[in-house]
Formats: C-alpha cells, structure tokens, sequence
C-alpha cells in the first residue's frame, strides 16, 4: 500500500506536468513490475499495469491494521438464566418490536418472578425502547442481567440502567442540567431525605425563578412535615409561580400551619342558619380581600376566563387548600350530605370544584362515590373518569360498565376503553367477558366502524384482562364479513397479544423452562 | 422445517406482502387448517365467495395459493406458515386432499423432468440453431466490446495526464461511462466503474484506493485484448468479470458437479434501480466447498427459491467454470436436511491465508467469502470491528445489528460469517453453539 500511495501522490498532479518516477520494489514483486513495464510501453500504461499488479499484491496479502488499544475486559459470567425457549424468545422479539407497551411491562416483568433474563440479542432492542419509554425501565432493569449491564455500559445512551444502585452523581447537582438536578433531587430524596432538603435549601434564593419551581416540583414526592418550614418561607418568594407551587404543596400537609389558617378563614365563611325548626348550615363567601390572604399566594383579582364571580373566587382558593377530611371533621356532616347541602347554597360551583382538586390530591372513595351519586350542576365539566379512579375496583368497573350500557353516544366505546386502560388496573374476568361481548357484538355497526381510537385501545385492553380469560377471549370474533373487513388488522393484532401472553404465562406458571 | 415467524416474514417478498400476511393470523377466517408430515395447507375466507386454496410444501418451503395476486409467496401462503407458528394447535392432521395431493405429484414430476433435461443435455452437446448466425452475432459483439474497452482506456491515460486531483471536479463521469460500458455489453465493467466512482475524495486515501482500481480495470482491459492466449478457466473468470453470461444450460450440462449437504452460511440482498439481487452462501459438509447462488429479481424482492439461513439443504451444485470456482447453480430442488452443528471455528490467519489462496487464484472475484473464529466484535474510535490476534478487522454493519453481535458476543469470540469487498466485512451470520444472528433483508 506504501508503494501504491507514493505512485498516487506522484499522479495527482498529472503526467504532462511532472512524469513520475515508478516504484523500485524489491523480491518477486520487483520482477514481476519489471517484467510487466517494459521501457518501451507508454508511461501511461507502465503507472497503471504497476498499480494493478500492486493493487491485486496487496489485496491477497491483506492483513488487518493492529488494534490502537486493548480490548474492553469480557462481560462476566450471567447469574440469571437467560431465555432460550425458542417460543418464548420469538414471542419477546415480537412483543419488543411491536408492542403495545403494557404487554412489553407484563413480558419483561414475568421474566424478572422466573428469576431469568433477557437473551443477549434482544438486550439492544430492549435498551432503545426503555430508553425512549421509561415507564418501562422499572421492569426492564431486573431482567438484563450482567450481559445487558455490561452492553449498557458500552453505549452513553443507556446509561440510565447503570444508575440503579450506584450513589447519586452529586456533581451533577453542580455542573448538570434544571432536569438532571430534578432526577437527582428526586432519588436523594427517596435515599437521603435529610439532605436533600438541606442541599435545596442551601443555594436555593441564589437560583433563578425557572429553576427555583423546577426543583421545587421535585419536592412533590415523599413529602413530609419536615419540609414544612422550608416550604412556608418560600410563600414569600420572588417569584409567584414559586409561591403558588409552595401553596399547592402544603396544601397536602394536613397538619401544617397554613391548612390550619385556611381552616381557619373557611371556618369563618360558615355559620348557622334557622330554617323552620332546624338549625342548618350557612355558608357566605367572604366579602372583602383581607389584608394577610397575599402572604398565603391566594390571589384578589381573577383571571379574564373565570367563570366564578370576585367573592366566589375567594371562596374557592381557601377551600381548595383544605384536605376533604376537614369537612366532615368541622361540620359533623358525611360526603353525601354535604354535597346536597353546598347544592341549595350560592356558592356551589366554588366549593364543588375546589373538593374536586382535593380529591385529585388524595383518593377519598366515599367522597368520588358521593360526587357520582349526586350528579353535578349544570354547565359543569367534570372528568367522571379521575372519580371512578377513586373507587374500589369493584365498584369502578360497575361504573365503566354503566357507561358502557349507556351506548356510543354517550362516550365511544374505543374512548371508553382507552380512559380504562390509562391507570393499567386489574380488571376482573366478569368485567373482561362483559367488555369483549359487546365489543364483539357491536363490530359491525357504523359507530364502531367509524371509532378510529377503538382500533389502539382494544389491543391494550387485552394486555390487561386476567390470565384466566386468554382461552376465552381468543373466540367468537366474527371473520370473513364483509361488514367487519375493516377490522381485521385489529383482530389479528389482539390474537396475536392473547397468543403472545398465553406463552409468558405458560412460562409464569413454570410449565417452560426459560 | 420449523420457522419462527421472524424466519418466515423473511420470505415476504415486501414490507407490504408481510404486513399484510400478519393481518390474516386469525384462525376464524381459516375454515380448514390440515398438515402431514409433507405439507401444510389450509382455506383462507378471501372477499370472493370460494375460499381461496394455499399449501405449503414443507420441504421448500415452497408455495402455492389460488388467489390472484401477483406476489410470491402471497400473503396467504406466509400467513399460513405464521398460524402453524403461533397457533400450531389449530392444525389437524388429515389426508392430503386431491388439490394438494395433485401439486406434490406435480412438482416431484418437474423436479424429474428437469434432471432428465439436464442429463440429456450432459450427453449430446446442444446442437447449435444456426452455426453462422451465430457466428455473426458473436463477432459484432466482440467488436462493440473491443471499441468499448478501448475507449475505456483512452480515458484512463487522459486521467493520468490530467492528473486524479481532477477526478473529484466529475461526479456524474463514472455513471455515464458505466452507461456506455452497458451499451458496450460488458455489465461487469459498468459494476466495477460506479464502484470506483463511489470512492473518489472519500476518505484522505482515496488517490491510491482509486489509482489501485484504475489499475486493476487496466490489468483486466489487457488481459482480455489476449484472452485467447489464457488458460481456459482464466478466461472463464475474466468472462465473469467482464459480465458476459454463461447460458445456465450449459454450467447444468458441463460444470463440474458436487452432491453434498450444504449448509446456508448466510445471504445477501441488494437493490440498485429496482433489480434485486441475491447471493446465497453455502458451505458443503463433507466437501467443505464453498458456494455462491447468484439470482437476480426485477421489479420485487422475489426469488423463486427461498433458503433459509442456518437451515441444510442436500442437493447437487453444478459450478460455473473458473480458477477458483465459486458460483454455482442447484441442479434439481434441494431436500432438508438437519443442518451441520456449525461451521468449523476458523481463526483470523487462516481466514487470510485462505483469502490469499482465493485472489491469487481469481483477482476479480468480489465479494469474497470469510468465515472468522476468533474476532470479538466491539467498537473502537474509527467504528465498528472484529478484533482478532490484536488485529482490528472493520465491519461494513448498522449499528442496530453492530450491537446485537457485541451484546450475543459479550466481549469474547464469535464465529462470523461476512462477505469481504476488499476493505471491509459485512457480516451475514453469527454462530454460537448454533445459529445465533443473521442480517436481516435490507427492508425495500
């Protein structure tokens, strides 16, 4: 090749201006050049008969160039079995290719109870896609085995399945980025709390207001009363969008002072009533803005949009910070009753909105079920859905179904299925059947036909009905009409997850070796 | 036979065919679903009233389906491997109704007629139509081709007067010689040309790469100016080299034959302007011969024979001729058989000592073969590599499969099959015990 690059440089330039001079190799290859460019052929042909003779030298003695270091140390010996069964391995290479997420969660999660792991091949796939979902992360990460840890440790794109049980990179807290200061708040504080409230408090005044309620956000997970002070100062902080943040947090304090001064204020709002021969309860909003409210971020003047007029916006800021229990507790009244009470008073709309962003705070069962059985007024919109999240399971598929029963026009039923699957709950194999059979049974009306979101939310719906249900599920979908033609795609997408989960289970229950 | 349905989607002749194929894995829309141990076959619900028929011959696998469409294999033949795949218990065994029955018969009966054709051909050396016409033919050809490699090498001493540095000025130069090497019919050229275009000012040395291929291309041009003055099987190489075609018939009739278990070491599939093009890999057992099936396919990806990589084929290779007799044609259908275990561990100065033995013995030969043992596959600051005795060997590889083989492969050696063009390995196979990677199809 040396050779070959002398004779290259030489020509660059052309012949006409500087004729090279050829190459005086030694050994066979000499002769060979010299036999080859006799002095009377033309210069032409003489450069290019040497650099093909050249040229076909070095491609048969080719030798690869040395390595520029050494190679990186060998993965080491797996302690997981990984999976070989050859059904079990084409089915997870179909369900990380192809998905619905939910079934690549339950496939990733069953291999982790067999204690084995992902087969090396599919460790690349695996990596990209938790890396771009990282709901997935949490299953994923037991089952990789050394080989995945060893592979992740070679690509920086999947260095988040290194960090599990390493301590937290502190100087990141220094040098990274508002994200990256927020993920490593966020597992400091599940490790570490302590200091990590006084790592925030520290430089905390210094940082700038986005940065400030970045991190501030990441407080929302394992509060606790210890944070209480901390949060109670920032109610003073430059930055309104700070102040409310801090507001909304201790809020979820029940015991902290500023619920106990909202308290305070709602108590003042109430009073007793004499209607006929019973006492009852009075509720009237606030009639001016008092002076010390600004210090607790609530706000005097409302936004252009808002609906609920000056004292009712009052009403309902101070409202929305109290927990639902203070209601029952300061009244005496349950759930129910106090939602047909706040219904014969002005204030309604007020208070009922500021109980439902409590029971966004905290799941209160009797309260979503209160809410549901009443009903709302008029011309409020209310998501049924974030109540039915409320209730215990049993009684949140009788609400599913209701609305099922109540037919497409109330809510379509491929929207009603994804609202379903949002929270990946365990459904029950009643509920599972009832669901099939009217899905089944309504594929050939136009509504169906035209439920586009239909066609995503059933393939997920099946990722959650329970094992027991696959066999079942699999039979009775009508095929070959022409009025369901349009929903093969579908159909063939669920058999083949039924199929898929019938396999992982199989393997659950230990009737495969991995 | 028993493909997974990763396997099978392979024989789909496009995305589109396989998607599709997917969409009718549903056993309700298969009023019949029967097998033994010779095939499989089954009625799929079309939008006609009559079912349409599909079987699969098991020992292909080979298809055949009676709906209209004009792919091969259609989506009914790949959805029916997919159900025997994933819903293998929706088959029953049965009696092979007369439809598929008839088809057996009839494609053991072509599979004889055509070794018959082929043994009468062997005898009697075929009989020419028309000795002068032929003769003409033949002469205006080698006329159109001397003027074409004649200009050829005209513009290759106007390069070098001009000088290389020039080159880069003339992108486009390399596609219209190519054109008018194809006119001049010598297809091999026109290969070679675009190559070598694609290389110059790629990389700081492409002046030597390109200066190494303009050479080569001269050697090729001189040596075929004497070509009767060569061996007989170096003028067959050179021929192959140049592109001008062997009749089939003839390398069924005269090349040299060899029974044997082959293995499939591996396959690749190009595209270039809607012709698709297919080199199949097969080591034999006993042998241990190497072979390359070269098919062609215009318009889609489909090749009338499917081979599945890793799986073992007996038949009889009939070779093209040549100094190191690589190409060949398969006499007669194969028959599966269990495949060798794994191809033997081969460590990186053999595979050079071998490659060596194969350019001495036809320089014109690309790609080559290369079976390597001992190479770890990793990642080094210039790219993907094999490195074996402290020796980096690069990958011509995505990086999706690049790190399929590092993670199967672990930091420890991997035997990897690949097809080498001179600079680098583009890897087809993995094995590990057993079959443990193939590239997958570029997707159309």
């Amino acid at each position: 090749m040396k050779l070959l690059q002398d004779l290259a440089a030489q020509v660059l330039l052309g012949t006409e201006r500087r004729p090279p001079s050829l190459p005086a190799a030694g050994g066979s290859l000499g002769e060979l050049l010299a036999a080859a460019c006799p002095p009377d052929a033309d210069l032409e042909t003489r450069i290019l008969r040497s650099a093909g003779a050249m040229a076909v030298w070095a491609d048969a003695g080719f030798v690869p160039p040395a390595a520029a270091d050494e190679l990186p140390a060998p993965c080491p010996p797996q302690t997981l079995r990984p999976v070989t069964h050859p059904a079990l391995f084409a089915a997870l290479e179909r369900i990380l290719a192809e998905g619905p997420d939910p079934l690549r969660f339950e496939a990733l999660q069953i291999i982790g109870t067999r204690a084995a792991c992902l087969p090396p091949r599919l460790l690349p796939a695996a990596l990209s896609l938790a890396g771009r979902t990282p709901a997935l992360r949490l299953a994923l990460l037991p089952v990789l085995g050394e080989r995945g840890r060893w592979l992740a440790a070679l690509n920086p794109e999947w260095g988040y399945a290194l960090g599990g049980g390493d301590a937290p990179d502190m100087d990141l807290w220094d040098h990274g980025t508002v994200e990256q200061r927020k993920t490593l708040l966020a597992r400091l504080r599940a490790s570490d709390p302590d200091r990590a409230r006084r790592l925030l408090q520290e430089g905390f005044p210094q940082l700038d207001a986005r940065e400030r309620a970045g991190l501030l956000e990441a407080c929302a997970s394992g509060l606790d009363p210890a944070d209480e002070d901390f949060l109670e100062a920032l109610l003073a902080d430059r930055s309104k969008e700070v102040r409310q943040l801090a507001a909304g947090l201790l809020s979820r304090l029940p015991q902290s002072r500023y619920v106990a001064r909202m308290g305070t204020r709602m108590a003042a709002c109430l009073g007793q009533e004499r209607k006929f021969l019973r006492t009852v309860l009075a509720l009237e909003a606030p009639a001016a803005f008092a002076h010390d409210w600004k210090a607790d971020a609530l706000e005097e003047t409302r936004a252009k949009s808002e609906r609920l007029g000056e004292r009712a916006w009052w009403l309902y800021q101070i409202a929305r910070a109290l927990p639902l229990s203070w209601w029952p507790a300061h009244t005496g009244m349950a759930p129910e009753a106090l939602l047909r009470w706040v219904q014969g008073t002005d204030w309604s709309e007020a208070l009922l909105r500021a109980w439902l962003e409590a029971l966004g705070r905290g799941p209160e069962a009797a309260w979503a079920a209160a809410f549901l059985a009443q009903g709302f007024p008029q011309g409020m919109t209310v998501d049924v859905f974030a109540l039915f999240v409320c209730l215990p399971p049993p009684e949140r598929e009788r609400e599913w179904l209701r609305l099922l029963d109540a037919g497409p026009g109330r809510i379509a039923r491929g929207e009603l299925l994804a609202r379903i699957v949002q929270d990946a709950p365990v459904l029950s194999e009643s509920f599972a059947r009832r669901v099939l059979q009217e899905i089944r049974g309504s594929l050939a009306t136009d509504a169906a036909k035209w439920d586009y979101t239909l066609r995503k939310a059933l393939p997920e719906f099946v990722c959650l009905i329970p094992p027991s249900c696959l066999d079942e599920a699999a039979q009775g979908w009508p095929a070959g009409r022409p009025d369901t033609e349009y929903f093969n795609d579908t159909l063939a997408r669920v058999l083949a997850i039924l199929e898929h989960r019938k396999t992982l289970h199989r393997f659950a229950a230990e009737g495969t070796p991995p | 036979m028993h493909l997974t349905p990763a396997e099978i989607l392979q024989l789909a002749p496009d995305e589109s065919s396989a998607k599709a194929a997917k969409s009718l894995v549903i056993p309700a829309k298969w009023p019949r679903l029967e097998s033994d141990d010779a095939a499989i076959w089954g009625e799929c619900q079309g939008s006609g009233a009559k079912p349409y028929q599909v079987q699969v011959d098991k020992s292909g696998p080979a298809f055949r389906c009676t709906c209209p469409s004009r792919k091969f294999p259609c989506k009914h033949g790949l959805a029916l491997l997919l159900l025997l795949a994933q819903n293998g218990g929706s088959f029953s065994r049965a009696a092979q109704p007369a439809w598929v029955s008839e088809w057996l018969a009839s494609r053991r009966q072509r599979a004889e007629r055509q070794e018959h054709k082929q043994a009468a051909a062997a005898e009697g050396a075929a009989a020419v139509p028309d000795p002068q016409a032929a003769a003409r033919r033949e002469a205006a050809r080698a006329q159109r081709m001397g003027d074409g490699l004649a200009e050829l090498e005209r513009w290759f001493a106007d390069r070098l007067r001009l000088g290389l540095a020039r080159l880069p000025e003339q992108p486009g130069v390399w596609d219209e010689l190519a054109t008018r090497m194809v006119d001049a019919q010598l297809p091999g050229l026109a290969w070679r040309l675009r190559r070598l275009g694609s290389r110059v000012g790629r990389g700081e040395d492409w002046p030597p790469r390109v200066l190494a291929g303009l050479g080569q291309l001269h050697l090729l041009i001189e040596a075929f100016r004497r070509l009767e003055s060569l061996p007989a099987q170096v003028q067959a190489d050179l021929r192959a080299a140049l592109g001008l075609t062997v009749e089939r018939e003839a390398v069924l009739a005269a090349g040299e034959r060899l029974a044997d278990d082959w293995l499939v070491l591996g396959q690749a599939i190009e595209e270039e302007d809607r012709l698709w093009l297919r080199r199949v890999w097969l080591q034999g057992r006993a042998s241990g011969r190497r072979a390359m099936l070269l098919d062609y396919a215009h318009g889609t990806r489909r090749f009338e024979q499917a081979y599945v990589t890793g799986a073992g084929l007996a038949m009889t290779l009939a070779f093209f001729p040549g100094n190191g007799p690589l190409r060949a044609l398969a006499a007669g259908e194969g028959r599966a058989v269990a495949p060798a275990p794994l191809p033997p561990a081969v460590t990186l100065d053999e595979a050079l000592d071998a490659l060596s033995r194969a350019v001495a013995a036809n320089p014109w030969q690309s790609p080559q073969p290369l079976l390597l043992g001992d190479g770890v596959p990793r990642r080094d600051p210039l790219g993907w590599c094999l490195q074996a005795a402290r020796r980096c060997l690069r990958l011509r590889v995505g990086d999706e499969p690049a790190w399929q083989l590092l993670a199967l492969a672990g930091g420890v050696p991997l035997t990897v099959f690949g097809e080498w063009d001179g600079e680098a390995l583009r890897p087809l196979t993995a094995w590990q015990g057993g079959l443990a990677w193939s590239a997958e199809a570029e997707a159309p």
